[in-house]
């Protein structure tokens, strides 16, 4: 009887458990949280958010925001896992890159209830908007754009009595002559297979070759002969001015060492301005921002957009939206642009308003962070050159270009080899997610 | 009648205790160990991906593709060299630092040598990677190190070399696992009765024979179920390799558990994913049943004597 009653105990013991944590589910609350996976990670940005929110809450205190940090590089994988367990939250902010994706799984509910919120259509910079619509759905509410360039040491170049370089000749030559290990290096290609810079750095120099990775009809057109060349170019550019370390180099650790003072060209968004300033503002004077080196066709610069995305089937899609459009009222919009001073404004209103562009944050800098605006209004994503298509991200998912590149270089396959097996891997993922 | 039931009810529950009481518990391990593994299997037959709206069965397609593919093997390969090389260092440091800290250091030395011995193991393996990541590193101590000293070149990252990159994350993992070694080992040292030690002496036995006759098949044991376990856990050792190199640089350092995570989480491949993990546990369990075959073998032939 005493065992009866023990089991029986254990067996109430182990049910409590899975009920209560049901049941504290099933608990009406009295306030409604919405959930945001955010990938600002700088402090300064952090803290405009967490400003943006604290200022949301006041105005709406029966709404609570919560703040979930989640790196750029995790964005998919966090997406994936939280699918499967049913644990989306309301919204994500990622990279055009990241969204367009998400939206092509049928994850996202289009977003022109935010767009109406925030004034219609007419109060986006065309651009941004255009580049965030699918299908004729506005798929995300754009936040900012960004783009990368070339940076150059032009006291090095002076130095060495070489103007900035304008073709790819040019520019082997002037890495090369800069080049004096360990205190000097012309080129680091950052080549990490967690970091996926090298598709990016490898695709500004395809353009300015005629090479692409998807044609017109979104079609795989990476195995050419002008793709080969540009791969064989930086591979010997690699091995005449990089440092072997660059296999596993982020953009973060270029960039860190073009701050420290010792490569000489690298590529980057508008963070690098922000970063010289903090670190070595020494340098301020000795950087310029340039057109990558062209080949036959004229460079197109990197540029991206990060948009917040709205999850679809999740609770509270009117609040949601609410918190979105907040995001963009002006005072709230400048505050987050100043904590960054690269992201490039795609308001109208934030366009023209004189208290971000005049202020000395950005007034300052204006010879430098004017380059990678212009850039973001004019360049394109990397196999988005044809317009935002969701098959870059399924065609060239992970670490492709860099799987390549270490065959290349450390497997000592051909670099004709090398494209084709990674011309046939593209296609293969492709054909794998339905394309 | 009534008596009669609530008896019989009390005895089976009596004669089941055991079993019912465990019930609970098995039903929430199944979730969390039995239901993956089923779910990973069945996976492993279709095209399953993340960017697919539908998925289909395609039999035995994605284990004929990865077989047929070089990076099968050259993962295979590679998971097998980082197995051999950390366990035989694992032993050799965790069975030296067990007989020095039992035979040859004294009580009040031996204890707080066996805390600093632990250390390694006691830290996450994200902070191991962060602090050997930047000892490795290009402009870290070890290449400051070298290159001062005229043995290279020119400063050096170990992780991002071809030629060392694999022992490179071989040493790390060795470092963090080699003190649960010793402390099995250690454990087994002390239950060794002295007078077999006496007798040893008695019979003039030198170092090496007392370790090979006294010491070694007393601890045989202990290290075999340990070295088994280790073996295991090297082999699917995903988190060291994928913070250290990802599994570069090229393929030098790619094992199993990092081809299986580019097709699940790079290409969202999850078919392929779960068939280079159903390829993994067939290839463990072949590999446990030949050394279940050799023990029962070698354990039949000592009997035999």
């Amino acid at each position: 009887m005493k065992r009866i009653l023990l089991f029986l105990a254990c067996m109430i013991i182990a049910t409590s458990f899975l009920y209560s944590g049901a049941s504290a589910e099933s608990k009406p609350e009295p306030v409604k949280t919405i959930t945001i996976w955010c990938a600002y990670s700088q402090p300064d940005r952090i803290v405009a958010m967490d400003s943006a929110i604290a200022q949301f809450e006041a105005i709406n205190p029966n709404i609570k925001v919560v703040r979930e940090l989640v790196p750029w590089s995790n964005i998919r994988q966090k997406w994936i896992a939280s699918k499967m367990a049913g644990t989306l939250p309301q919204m994500v902010v990622g990279g055009d890159a990241d969204l367009i994706p998400i939206w092509a799984a049928g994850d996202f509910e289009s977003v022109e209830d935010v767009i109406e919120l925030i004034g219609g259509k007419e109060a986006f910079l065309p651009g941004p908007l255009n580049g965030l619509t699918m299908d004729g759905k506005i798929i995300a509410m754009p936040h900012y754009t960004l783009s990368w360039k070339m940076a150059v040491r032009t006291d090095w170049l002076e130095e060495l009595g070489m103007p900035i370089p304008k073709t790819w000749d040019d520019f082997a030559k002037a890495a090369i002559a800069m080049t004096n290990p360990p205190a000097r290096y012309g080129f680091d290609l950052p080549m990490s297979k967690s970091a996926y810079k090298a598709k990016e750095w490898l695709a500004y120099f395809m353009r300015t070759n005629g090479a692409e990775f998807f044609n017109k009809e979104g079609k795989v057109n990476f195995n050419t002969p002008q793709t080969v060349e540009t791969v064989r170019f930086l591979v010997d550019l690699y091995k005449k001015t990089g440092r072997q370390a660059a296999l596993n180099y982020s953009e973060n650790d270029a960039i860190d060492n073009f701050v420290k003072g010792n490569v000489g060209f690298i590529f980057a968004a508008g963070s690098l301005v922000t970063a010289i300033v903090r670190t070595n503002p020494d340098l301020l004077d000795k950087v310029a921002i340039i057109d990558t080196p062209m080949k036959s066709t004229p460079p197109v610069d990197g540029a991206g957009l990060v948009g917040i995305g709205k999850f679809k089937g999740v609770a509270h899609s009117a609040e949601t939206s609410k918190f979105m459009a907040f995001l963009l009222k002006q005072d709230i919009y400048r505050e987050f642009l100043f904590s960054m001073p690269n992201m490039v404004p795609i308001t109208v209103e934030g366009s023209k308003d004189p208290l971000f562009w005049e202020d000395p944050k950005i007034a300052n800098y204006i010879h430098l962070y004017g380059r990678f605006m212009d850039g973001a209004m004019n360049g394109a994503r990397v196999g988005m050159d044809y317009g935002p298509t969701p098959i870059t991200n399924s065609g060239i998912t992970g670490s492709e270009i860099e799987d390549m590149f270490h065959s290349i270089i450390v497997d000592g396959v051909s670099v004709e080899q090398a494209v084709r097996r990674t011309h046939e891997k593209i296609k293969s993922q492709l054909a794998a997610a339905g394309y | 009648m009534n008596n009669n039931l609530l008896k019989k009810a009390g005895g089976y529950v009596d004669s089941k205790f055991g079993t019912l009481a465990m019930l609970p518990a098995l039903i929430g391990l199944s979730f969390v160990l039995v239901y993956p593994v089923i779910v990973s299997v069945l996976w492993s037959f279709t095209n399953k991906s993340i960017m697919r709206r539908t998925t289909d069965i395609i039999f035995l397609e994605n284990f004929i593709y990865l077989i047929r593919n070089r990076e099968l093997w050259i993962s295979m390969r590679n998971g097998l060299l980082y197995t051999t090389y950390t366990i035989l260092l694992q032993i050799l440091w965790g069975c030296s630092a067990a007989l020095l800290l039992d035979r040859f250091l004294s009580n009040s030395v031996s204890k707080p040598l066996r805390l600093l011995f632990m250390i390694p193991w006691t830290f996450p393996v994200i902070v191991s990677v962060l602090v050997w990541g930047w000892l490795y590193n290009d402009s870290g101590l070890l290449s400051t190190i070298l290159f001062n000293q005229g043995f290279i070149k020119e400063p050096m990252s170990f992780l991002a070399s071809k030629h060392t990159a694999l022992l490179a994350v071989v040493f790390v993992h060795a470092w963090s696992g080699a003190p649960l070694i010793m402390m099995s080992t250690l454990a087994g040292l002390q239950s060794i009765p002295q007078d077999q030690y006496d007798v040893a002496l008695i019979e003039g036995a030198n170092g090496r024979q007392t370790l090979r006759y006294v010491i070694l098949p007393n601890i045989k044991r202990i290290l075999q179920v340990i070295v088994v376990l280790r073996c295991v856990w090297i082999f699917n050792n995903f988190n060291m390799i994928f913070l250290l190199t990802g599994g570069g640089p090229g393929s030098v350092t790619q094992n199993l558990p990092i081809m299986a995570y580019k097709y699940a989480w790079n290409s969202m491949e999850m078919g392929k994913s779960s068939a280079v993990s159903v390829i993994m546990l067939v290839f463990l369990a072949f590999m446990f049943s030949i050394y279940q075959w050799v023990n029962s073998k070698v354990k039949g032939d000592n009997d035999a004597f």
